[in-house]
């Protein structure tokens, strides 16, 4: 059981306030959907959480330690971070890419096992990236990649997920496809907290959800309990109309 | 071929090459000509010249070209820029600037520590150069932003140079600030290979303890600091490697370009482009071009030794130019 908690996190870099007093805590074995506008802070609080934005005042702590106490290496087993922005220069293949989740496993000096092969293989399978795996990372479509560097960050076989945005680019098949690899993992004793902008996926596949707004947490709970109408209108202004077989539409105000 | 082979493969030929480059005889294309007439006439002059002459001159190729192509791979590698080079960015230029300096204010002996300013003056003005490339460059990572601080770097350097030329007390000192604007391996000693040699092995080792650095550096500073890399270590690791064995390289043997920009582009095909796995090879690549490089300035022109600064440019303008080509279309590699 690895838990990450958050208290009183605030963040603020030339006078915006990225972050607002945020207190939340995720544990492993449940799917935890962050959603909000653009601009609520999502990223920044992922990128808060993966030592990626410095300056913070609060407190986050790993199982009862404050994060700046645990060790990089230790981080980085515990805590496995998906970007938004899938960067890269060098026509790497994806499979060499997806490899590189395993860094943090490896010693000083020794370079990948047999182990490592096979579950970067089995990986590959899994989010259905195989038929391209040894192309170039730079001659890839934005679904292909997305789903590379998806297999990147389960590489890493951390208790905890955080991912942001990772099935924007994605058919509706790979989104559906990608949603229940988290499931899978989180029945298999991970924890996933996943930035994700459609909110009927997030309401029908994650188990709680976290709604920010301009740096605060002003929801966080079950899907039918944060998504009310009065918030979703509040928040991200536009009409939620429930339907009688449990789904939503989204209408202009 | 996999990387170990063509490190494999690349050994060999820079044994080869050092070999070939001891036995040469200058202005011609026979290779044992000269030896066999003087070990018959005159061996122990003939072993001077093989042991105290052509052998340091062999070593030391070996030395910088190992030294230009390691750290023109990792700085590729850290800045995740195909066009990073020692001498682009200004590395190369600094230390030239430190050596004179060092030179120019007679600080340089033929004695003991003395001995020692020359590639301190070297490693100084390339510390002192990377120092300023990462200000301006910070973590940019288009292509331009390298480019134009380096340009502004080798500016300011080359106009210090010039200072001094122009205040140079005799033609002498001319000609001897010109030999590092202008590369070159002639007339070299052991006492260059052993003032070089603690700088380069120190620079060599930490620039080869960076790989792992740079290989999570190919997913971006975000993604790498999320898989536990430190990327100021990563950064350190290059810079003052790039600083140690550069500044050693140029102080004994002037500014050599290009190599450090051309040999990681030969390798990284072998390589799967992982900037790690390219280290190595890029390395021994860097020693084998050299070291044939230096037995062409003396068998391409006879009587006039060319100089190998100038060769390597002949070399390396095309290659940059097409490089440059290739990234304006996007295609970096």
């Amino acid at each position: 059981m690895t838990t990450l908690s958050i208290q009183n996190l605030s963040l603020t870099i030339d006078r915006n306030r990225l972050l607002d007093d945020v207190s939340l805590s995720i544990g492993t074995g449940e799917l935890v959907g962050l959603i909000g506008p653009n601009g609520a802070g999502k990223s920044s609080l992922l990128r808060a959480i993966t030592g990626n934005l410095q300056g913070w005042e609060g407190a986050i702590d790993l199982d009862g330690q404050p994060l700046d106490a645990v060790s990089r290496q230790d981080r980085a087993k515990a805590i496995a971070y998906l970007p938004q922005t899938h960067e890269g220069l060098w026509p790497i293949s994806g499979r060499r890419l997806v490899m590189l989740g395993r860094l943090p496993h490896l010693g000083p000096f020794s370079g990948a096992t047999d182990q490592d092969h096979a579950l970067v293989e089995q990986i590959l399978r899994d989010v259905d990236a195989l038929a391209f795996a040894d192309r170039p990372v730079t001659h890839l479509s934005g679904g292909e990649l997305a789903r590379i560097w998806l297999a990147r960050a389960l590489a890493v076989q951390a208790p905890l997920l955080l991912a942001d945005e990772p099935i924007a680019a994605l058919d509706p098949a790979h989104q559906l496809a990608t949603m229940s690899l988290f499931h899978n993992a989180v029945k298999q004793g991970q924890g996933v907290m996943v930035v994700l902008h459609d909110l009927g996926l997030a309401a029908r596949l994650c188990d709680r959800l976290v709604l920010m707004d301009r740096g605060k947490v002003v929801a966080d709970g079950t899907p039918q309990n944060v998504l009310t109408a009065d918030r979703v209108a509040a928040v991200y202004k536009v009409r939620l109309i429930r339907d009688g077989s449990g789904g939503f539409s989204l209408l202009p105000l | 071929m996999t990387a170990r082979r063509l490190s494999l493969l690349l050994l060999v030929l820079a044994v080869l090459g050092a070999l070939g480059s001891a036995f040469l005889e200058r202005g011609a294309i026979s290779l044992f000509g000269e030896y066999q007439l003087l070990l018959e006439t005159d061996p122990e002059t003939a072993a001077i010249l093989f042991w105290d002459i052509r052998l340091p001159r062999a070593l030391l190729a070996l030395m910088v070209g190992a030294s230009l192509g390691l750290s023109g791979a990792a700085l590729q590698g850290l800045t995740r820029n195909p066009l990073a080079e020692p001498g682009l960015i200004g590395a190369s230029s600094g230390a030239a600037l430190g050596a004179v300096a060092i030179f120019y204010f007679g600080l340089f002996g033929t004695t003991g520590l003395s001995l020692l300013s020359l590639p301190v003056g070297g490693l100084v003005g390339a510390g002192l150069s990377m120092i300023v490339l990462v200000a301006l460059w910070g973590d940019d990572t288009r292509i331009a932003t390298l480019v134009l601080a380096g340009v502004a770097i080798n500016a300011l350097t080359n106009a210090f140079v010039a200072l001094l030329l122009t205040v140079a007390p005799s033609p002498f000192a001319i000609y001897e600030i010109m030999f590092w604007m202008m590369g070159s391996l002639a007339d070299r000693s052991y006492d260059h290979v052993l003032i070089a040699l603690p700088f380069m092995l120190a620079g060599w080792t930490m620039l080869l303890l960076s790989g792992r650095g740079l290989d999570a550096m190919t997913l971006g500073p975000e993604s790498a600091r999320s898989l536990g890399v430190s990327i100021r270590r990563t950064r350190f690791l290059t810079v003052m490697g790039t600083a140690l064995c550069v500044g050693a390289a140029v102080s004994v043997s002037g500014v050599i370009g290009f190599v450090g920009l051309v040999v990681p582009h030969l390798v990284r095909p072998f390589t799967g482009h992982m900037p790690g796995a390219s280290l190595l090879p890029s390395a021994l690549a860097g020693a084998v071009l050299l070291v044939f490089a230096d037995i062409g300035v003396r068998i391409l022109t006879p009587g006039v030794e060319l100089r190998l600064g100038v060769v390597t440019a002949f070399i390396g303008v095309p290659f940059f130019v097409l490089l440059l080509l290739r990234a304006k279309r996007g295609l970096l590699a």
